[in-house]
């Protein structure tokens, strides 16, 4: 039995809160809700991901990006979406470009992905789930009581 | 865009993953889904997948560098929040796992109660129990509505 319900939501300190709201707003997460200080100054932004699920965007970040990928603490952000060519073509229509080329074909996981960055540099990964994935796999055999996976890939 | 399911995982970078390992499953209670090995066939572990839900995992990537994650003032992730059914339940599973809780419970401005843990690279965790008449939930019934005219 696990102590929490879910993740609730994933708070990021950001440089320029003008230039996330934009580009949260534009990836589909519209703002719900702001807190302003004594001063009348935004405290924290709200945008929406799920009815239960946002995303909080404090203002003032300091040190200019966000910690290199091999720093300890926050690594990636992963969002999963019906179907990778509609969203590509979607974030291209909203002036957003992949961060990297998208690899053809299935990542070793088994499931399709691109990644994006957000004005800070946070990394946010995008992907398209197969049903049989390994994670997947990995959730139903956790259900009847399994031991967790350990899986050899090769790329 | 729309079509955005699910925030499917949260990926932290963590310095010893044995540590971690015993923070997230032995005191939080996050099952193990799944290891996987380095793509390189190098000894160690690539990551590893941690059940939050059925569709949102948490997974750990060893050799963090750097002995803590960066502080709360530094762009970047501020803190991840968890959301729980009954908050005094979960204070009381955290005093037996010997969590200490960083601030203890309080109502905050946005009408839910909370209280904090760090993990063992401190990351600074919320525990949140969200309240029927709290204002996110008032945003989300306006969203809605808007969303209907």
């Amino acid at each position: 039995m696990s102590i929490f319900k879910s993740v609730g939501h994933i708070a990021l300190k950001v440089q320029d809160l003008e230039k996330s709201i934009d580009f949260y707003n534009r990836i589909g997460f519209p703002e719900m809700l702001r807190l302003n200080n004594d001063q009348g100054k935004p405290w924290i932004v709200y945008h929406r991901v799920t009815d239960e699920l946002y995303l909080e965007l404090f203002p003032g970040g300091k040190g200019g990006k966000v910690p290199e990928p091999e720093r300890t603490g926050l690594f990636h952000l992963c969002l999963t979406v019906d179907n990778m060519d509609d969203a590509e073509a979607k974030l291209k229509a909203v002036g957003i470009s992949l961060s990297q080329p998208r690899k053809p074909g299935r990542g070793i996981d088994g499931n399709r992905g691109m990644w994006i960055e957000d004005p800070d540099g946070h990394r946010i990964e995008i992907m398209e789930m197969a049903p049989d994935c390994i994670q997947q796999k990995a959730v139903e055999n956790l259900a009847i009581g399994g031991k967790p996976h350990v899986l050899a890939l090769s790329p | 865009m729309r079509g955005v399911t699910q925030l499917a995982h949260v990926a932290l970078k963590v310095k010893d993953l044995d540590r971690s390992l015993d923070f997230y499953v032995n005191k939080l209670g996050f099952r193990e889904m799944m290891r996987l090995p380095k793509p390189d066939n190098s000894p160690g572990v690539w990551l590893v997948y941690l059940r939050i839900t059925d569709d949102q995992y948490l997974e750990l990537f060893p050799d963090g560098q750097g002995d803590r994650a960066p502080g709360s003032e530094t762009t970047g992730m501020n803190h991840l929040c968890l959301g729980v059914a009954d908050i005094d339940q979960v204070i009381e599973d955290l005093n037996a796992a010997k969590v200490p809780l960083t601030v203890q419970k309080k109502m905050a401005a946005d009408l839910n109660w909370q209280c904090w843990v760090n993990d063992p690279d401190g990351n600074r965790i919320e525990i949140m129990q969200l309240m029927p008449d709290c204002l996110q939930l008032a945003a989300i019934k306006r969203l809605k509505a808007e969303a209907k005219t």
